[in-house]
């Protein structure tokens, strides 16, 4: 199966809304495939950073836009 | 008679917590009919007083002592529900059709959905899929005497978001008191960036597994079991040793077939409004409860408070879901709090009391009686609710 590109939306989720949607979908992933994750809630620049910390995938943007904070994300840590 | 005649036809799949309570609340109006796929209605917090306290008391009562009279009972199971044609088929191939269904069937646990999962329940057991399962927990927290004890979620979508929490600290009880505390090392280990997702509430329970000794591993889903090294190893690419282990498994929607296809999602659950619980476009049909997307937490009071939604709905109310959740949360010591959130408020700092531990126990005491009596229940539940508005303990608790 060829490299995916897959948006997890996650926005009007407060806690623990975001970082588990990403876990859903780290769970579907395979090295190579990006996430996008939309989100709301303020807190979830802070966790996004510390969950890269932790996993070494590779976040390639992360930026707010008026409405939502846009996490990109390049999977490539995956056992 | 002839008034029953002119009722409009309800089912309802499932007579579980928000089934139970949304057939009795609709009697007066519409000719209602439960099919559950058992006689028996289980009340599931109760594992958790299996799992540690070893005690039975609450677990079930027979679904028909539940139903206000008027209800029907069918005891069978729903394979499949055509919301286009309206029929319910059962698994005999029987069809019911109806003016308005309510989709209430709860989760199915799926403990092969974690690699090594269903061989770590044969020997450790768990809380969140049988009282059998949870017999075996009680057995291993009773016999235990050294080694390191784990409690590890592996679905972040599993019932009662602080059970895992109430495990972990009812293991910390018995293991005190049993006086072997001192030679057990205890490990929680979740999905998230804090101890508790929710990082306001985070801050009450975070001290008291501390003050505990508890220690808790962030970002670690459980992914695949080896039981024969006993290691656990997480999503997120770490490993963590036990010698007893328990992980929260994978929950999925109902297995029944739902048409149209777009009805249900990837993992099985139903796709309903978050606010009316309403199935797409299908206004006479509705799903609640554990089984629904509209439940943003899978706790019985979501069940009920979708429930109440719903048969106000169906008579022409504009009620809507506000995300109330609701959960007691014990922490062992007879102590407790509540997690109190709703769809704009985070949850609220509510201390830890005994208190709070007595009303949880009185809720669970109170359980059958709040089921069969809607209209005793309902009114206090009303001033309650209002009383407790996250906005309200917001302000109380800083
Ligand atoms: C350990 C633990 C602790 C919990 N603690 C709390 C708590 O403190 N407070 C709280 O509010 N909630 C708590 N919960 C959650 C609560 O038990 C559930 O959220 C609640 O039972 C959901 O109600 P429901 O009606 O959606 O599903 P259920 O109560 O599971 O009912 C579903 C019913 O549908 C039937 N059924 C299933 N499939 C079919 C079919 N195909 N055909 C016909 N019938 C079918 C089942 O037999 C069952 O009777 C806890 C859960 C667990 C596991």
């Amino acid at each position: 199966m060829s490299e995916a590109k897959k948006v997890v939306d996650a926005r009007g989720l407060s806690c623990p809304g975001p970082i588990t949607n990403l876990t859903k979908a780290y769970r579907d992933a395979k090295n190579g495939d990006v996430l996008e994750i939309w989100a709301t809630d303020p807190g979830f620049k802070s966790d996004i950073k510390a969950w890269i910390e932790r996993t070494k995938n590779e976040l390639v943007e992360l930026r707010e836009e008026k409405d939502k904070i846009i996490a990109i994300i390049k999977i490539t840590a995956k056992k | 008679m002839i008034n029953m005649a002119e009722k409009k036809k309800f089912l309802i799949v499932g007579g579980g917590a928000g089934g139970a309570i949304l057939a009795n609340s609709l009697v007066k109006d519409f000719d209602v009919t439960v099919i559950n796929d058992s006689p028996y209605h289980y009340y599931w917090p109760q594992l958790l007083q299996i799992a540690f306290r070893n005690d039975y008391s609450n677990l079930y009562r027979s679904l028909s002592s539940l139903l206000v009279k008027g209800v029907n009972l069918v005891i069978d199971r729903v394979k499949k529900v055509d919301l286009q044609d309206r029929i319910v088929t059962l698994s005999n191939n029987k069809t019911m059709n109806y003016d308005y269904v309510a989709i209430a069937p709860g989760v199915t646990i799926e403990h092969k959905g974690i690699d090594g999962n269903e061989k770590l329940v044969e020997q450790y057991g768990d809380f969140h899929s049988t009282p059998q399962n949870a017999s075996k927990v009680f057995d291993v927290v009773s016999n235990m005497k050294k080694g390191t004890f784990v409690i590890a979620v592996g679905d972040p979508y599993h019932r009662c978001p602080p059970s895992p929490y109430e495990g972990i600290l009812l293991a910390d009880e018995v293991f005190r008191l049993r006086g072997v505390r001192n030679d057990i090392n205890m490990i929680l280990a979740v999905p998230y960036p804090r101890a508790y997702p929710a990082e306001t509430f985070n801050e009450v329970l975070e001290p008291i597994l501390k003050e505990r000794g508890i220690n808790v591993m962030t970002f670690f889903t459980a992914d695949k079991i080896d039981t024969e090294n006993k290691k656990i190893t997480s999503l997120e690419g770490e490993e963590l040793s036990y010698d007893a282990a328990i992980v929260v498994p994978v929950h999925k929607g109902p297995k029944i077939e739902i048409k149209p296809d777009d009805a249900i999602n990837q993992d099985g659950f139903i796709n309903a409004d978050k606010f009316t619980n309403q199935i797409l476009k299908y206004d006479d049909a509705f799903a609640i409860g554990d089984a629904s997307t509209s439940a943003n937490a899978k706790t019985g009071v979501t069940a009920h408070l979708q429930a109440k939604v719903v048969s106000k709905r169906v008579l022409g109310l504009d009620a809507r879901n506000t995300g109330r959740t609701n959960c007691p949360t014990e922490l062992g010591f007879e102590k407790g709090t509540f997690v109190i959130s709703d769809y704009n408020h985070p949850a609220a700092k509510v201390p830890a009391n005994t208190i709070n531990f007595i009303m949880k126990r009185l809720f669970a005491d109170a359980y059958w009686d709040i089921i069969r009596h809607p209209e005793f229940w309902d009114p206090i539940f009303d001033v309650y609710f209002e009383n407790t508005q996250p906005e309200v303990l917001w302000k109380l608790f800083r």
